[in-house]
């Protein structure tokens, strides 16, 4: 596949990803502001709101360079996806933290816990960037555009 | 690529190789031979991998940093081979032997006064023509050189190549290729180390300077050596004609007035001559004769183009993304710190409190049932609940250290402090603060300017250390239940704010003058080693461990007796509670009680004495009690209080060491008191009026 079409896809794959990261960013803010009601069966949090709209704003603000083909633009999707993975596999451990203070300690403070309150957006997001992740290493490892260091 | 070998040592079976440290008694091979002493000082410019082989050869567990000047100080280590003592002394990196800072100046100091038989530059490989600089300079000191060329794997992804063996006929001394953190080439080190230890004769002098500079540099050296100054006099000369202002000091030390009255009058000659000042013509032909090495030696398969590091930094430390990207990681910090190690504290909470429990039933002398079971468990049990919390911090912490993103941290908030008129090389000091003040403090001997130092060191104790974190996470977790991560993390919050703020207005009232331009240099990403990483957490984690079991012990058995004493009498009236009442009404605006206030005064021993104290106080049901006596708003006033109100004994003891006066400690006492009652009060007013 010749470069040009890569970072088209890159292109257009980000700005979907991006989008959709920023709009549960952006719920999440809505529901801890109390613009909207939690419907949701995660808890909104601000911090957790801000980090989504971020990861959203990186992938998006890539898309014009990588659409105009600069090798820079692979900056915006790479660091995105980092963030995007750092961040789910933080909330992957406190999803195991949380079973076993159900589970093994049987912690009072955890009555009615359920897992699928902790699959929250961070975790639900994070696989949909795997074609992201095929993608760079085609470009950086395989077809050695950048030096991998 | 050379290999490490394991060399043979009874002591230590199946180890990668067996440098043995004196230290440890059943590494010796031979008790009987008397050995031979090589003293060697490892040298090199920031972050190029010094510590890292100091640890490998000494078997030391020295702080490891992937970001310049965590070596603010020098370290001594030993290692055996053969029939040798090798003497390893790991020296602060620096640039040049110019030395401004006082980290450069121990580097320098130890290499001119101290002559080690051997110096080991430990190089970049990937930045050989940065890192000669220094190379020639210690070579002009007489220094008698051995080159560790670190990082050696890393040149064939940069499409570098270096003919080692031209390196080391056109510098005329020997060079190994090195990849510290896997510990290869360092056998093939110690036996260069071996082979140059013995024959201790310096380095031939490989650079000629224009005839002028030359012709005064033979001038100076025949009156430098009639003074008998520790130095190479011909490494004096060149540093008196570059006016080195330390050198200048101490040959006016040894008598040498008329020396640097002659180097003025040659300075001004060759200034008039070349036009230009003789510092320059010196750096100058420095670096034409870098570039002829680097031409000679170095060839480049590609030029260069990006590299993933550079792709990641154009968002890392993007002018937009660069601080968002910043609280993420301090906020995943917290969240990993709170939320993952969660269980572990509720396991350990369980433990201690069945053990308690068991305690008071099987004991039967009342009061030692109750010293044992309230003052030992009750004190450094509730201490020791928080232990994976600290632990957590710290994995953290190293996993972004050695990952590289605290360097970029640096830099990021480096141009916003520069913008309001701070020093950048500040933020590195306040970061390293987050683990303990007291190495932070330390670190600030890496500023040059002696006003940007000392402001640094009175607002480092403002950042909350990992002792103060168990106060925080405990009241935290009391009162802010679902928001206690960002309770938490408004703390430190609090504390950057503070310290940025009290930086700026000492500065403009007090420490007025130029702010010098901070250069960093950024480190290349590093995907981080398991061993190095837990390493690095275990040696500070235990620490905490290690004042569980001494001084918080200590002080939980003290409380214990202050609140049982007189002995049966009710705990109101017990000698413990007189001291807390006595302190109490200052107190009281902010809603403290005695029990806070005894807490409190305990605290300034080290912090994490405040929750011991708290928990021998109400016997083991802190909690609950903590609620009854405290509002939501005395509950985030006492955390900011925790946070500001005095640096704990060792960062007391380390800010009058490294100011060398006893003012700056009062002064520090003093100003964080004062803060700390004012931005308490203030936080109980509105949190009053708005709940």
């Amino acid at each position: 596949m010749e470069y040009e079409k890569i970072f088209k896809i890159l292109a257009f794959y980000s700005a979907f990803i991006g989008l959709l990261y920023f709009y549960f960013g952006l719920i999440q803010w809505l529901i801890f502001l109390k613009v909207l009601k939690n419907n949701l069966h995660f808890s909104a949090d601000l911090m957790s709101g801000f980090t989504l709209l971020v990861i959203g704003g990186i992938y998006v603000s890539g898309v014009k360079r990588l659409l105009d083909g600069e090798i820079k633009g692979l900056s915006y999707p790479l660091v995105a996806t980092i963030l995007s993975l750092g961040v789910a596999l933080l909330f992957l451990l406190i999803l195991v933290a949380n079973s076993i203070e159900y589970y093994v300690i049987g912690n009072e403070d955890y009555a009615g816990w359920t897992i699928i309150q902790d699959i929250r957006p961070e975790l639900f997001l994070a696989p949909l960037s795997m074609p992201i992740i095929y993608l760079l290493w085609k470009l950086i490892i395989k077809e050695k555009l950048v030096k991998p260091i | 690529m050379i290999k490490f070998t394991s060399m043979t040592c009874s002591g230590c079976p199946g180890k990668k190789f067996c440098f043995t440290n004196l230290a440890d008694d059943t590494h010796l091979i031979s008790t009987t031979q008397s050995l031979k002493k090589i003293r060697v000082a490892l040298i090199g410019n920031p972050n190029t991998g010094k510590s890292c082989i100091f640890n490998e050869l000494t078997h030391g567990k020295q702080y490891i940093g992937n970001w310049p000047g965590v070596t603010v100080e020098k370290k001594e280590g030993k290692l055996r081979y053969n029939s040798y003592e090798i003497v390893i002394t790991d020296l602060p990196g620096t640039y040049n032997l110019g030395a401004i800072s006082i980290d450069e100046k121990i580097s320098r100091d130890y290499i001119i006064e101290e002559k080690p038989d051997v110096v080991v530059q430990v190089v970049d490989s990937t930045k050989l023509e940065r890192n000669l600089y220094l190379t020639i300079e210690l070579l002009e000191s007489g220094a008698n050189v051995v080159l560790a060329l670190n990082m050696f794997d890393q040149l064939e992804a940069w499409g570098i190549k270096i003919d080692v063996e031209k390196l080391k006929q056109i510098l005329g001394l020997e060079a190994v290729p090195t990849v510290a953190i896997r510990g290869e080439g360092l056998e093939e080190l110690v036996k260069k180390i071996v082979q140059k230890g013995l024959n201790p004769a310096s380095n031939p002098i490989p650079i000629t300077y224009n005839r002028d500079i030359e012709k005064a540099i033979s001038q100076l050296i025949q009156e430098i050596k009639k003074i008998g100054i520790k130095a190479n006099p011909r490494w004096v000369a060149i540093k008196l004609l570059e006016e080195d202002q330390d050198i200048i000091e101490k040959v006016k030390f040894y008598g040498g007035n008329e020396i640097i009255k002659i180097s003025k009058e040659l300075i001004t000659e060759i200034w008039d001559k070349n036009g230009v000042h003789p510092s320059f013509l010196i750096s100058q032909t420095r670096y034409n004769f870098i570039k002829e090495i680097i031409s000679k030696t170095v060839s480049r398969k590609v030029e260069t183009t990006l590299t993933l590091t550079d792709l990641i930094d154009h968002v890392v430390t993007h002018k937009v993304w660069s601080l968002p990207i910043f609280f993420i990681v301090i906020w995943s910090m917290f969240k990993f710190t709170f939320d993952v190690a969660a269980p572990f504290v509720d396991a350990i909470d369980i433990t201690f409190s069945l053990l308690a429990e068991w305690v008071k039933n099987a004991v039967t002398i009342d009061w030692l049932g109750s010293l044992l079971a309230d003052g030992v468990i009750g004190g450094v049990g509730f201490v020791l609940v928080f232990f994976p919390n600290i632990f957590m911090l710290f994995l953290y912490m190293s996993i972004m250290e050695d990952i590289g993103y605290m360097s970029r941290a640096a830099y990021n908030l480096d141009s916003l402090l520069r913008r309001i008129g701070l020093s950048g090389k500040s933020i590195i000091p306040m970061l390293l603060g987050m683990g303990c003040n007291v190495p932070a403090i330390m670190s600030a001997r890496t500023i040059d300017s002696h006003e940007d130092r000392l402001v640094t060191i009175l607002v480092t104790p403002l950042i909350p250390c990992s002792a103060r974190l168990p106060v925080f996470i405990m009241i935290a977790s009391i009162f802010f239940a679902k928001m206690a991560s960002l309770a938490v993390l408004s703390m430190y919050f609090l504390g950057f704010t503070l310290a940025i703020l009290i930086a700026l207005l000492l500065r403009k009232i007090i420490f007025k003058g130029r702010i010098l331009p901070f250069i960093m240099e950024l480190p290349n990403y590093k995907t981080p080693t398991m061993s190095l990483t837990f390493s690095q957490t275990w040696n500070r984690a235990k620490h905490f461990l290690k004042k569980v079991g001494g001084v918080i012990l200590i002080l939980s058995i003290v409380m214990w007796f202050l609140l049982n004493m007189p002995y049966g009498a009710p705990i109101e009236d017990s000698y413990g509670a007189l001291l807390g009442k006595t302190i109490e009404p200052i107190l009281r605006p902010l809603g403290f009680t005695w029990e806070i206030a005894l807490a409190l005064i305990f605290g300034f021993i080290a912090k994490e004495v405040v929750i011991s104290a708290l928990g021998v106080i109400f016997s083991g049901a802190a909690e609950t009690a903590l609620v009854s006596i405290l509002s939501p708003a005395s509950a985030f006033a006492l955390m900011a209080f925790v946070l500001i109100y005095t640096p704990c004994i060792p960062t007391l003891v380390t800010i009058k060491n490294e100011t060398n006066s006893w003012k700056w400690l009062v002064v520090t006492l003093f100003y964080e008191l004062t803060l700390a009652y004012f931005i308490a009060l203030g936080i109980v007013l509105i949190g009053n009026l708005l709940f």
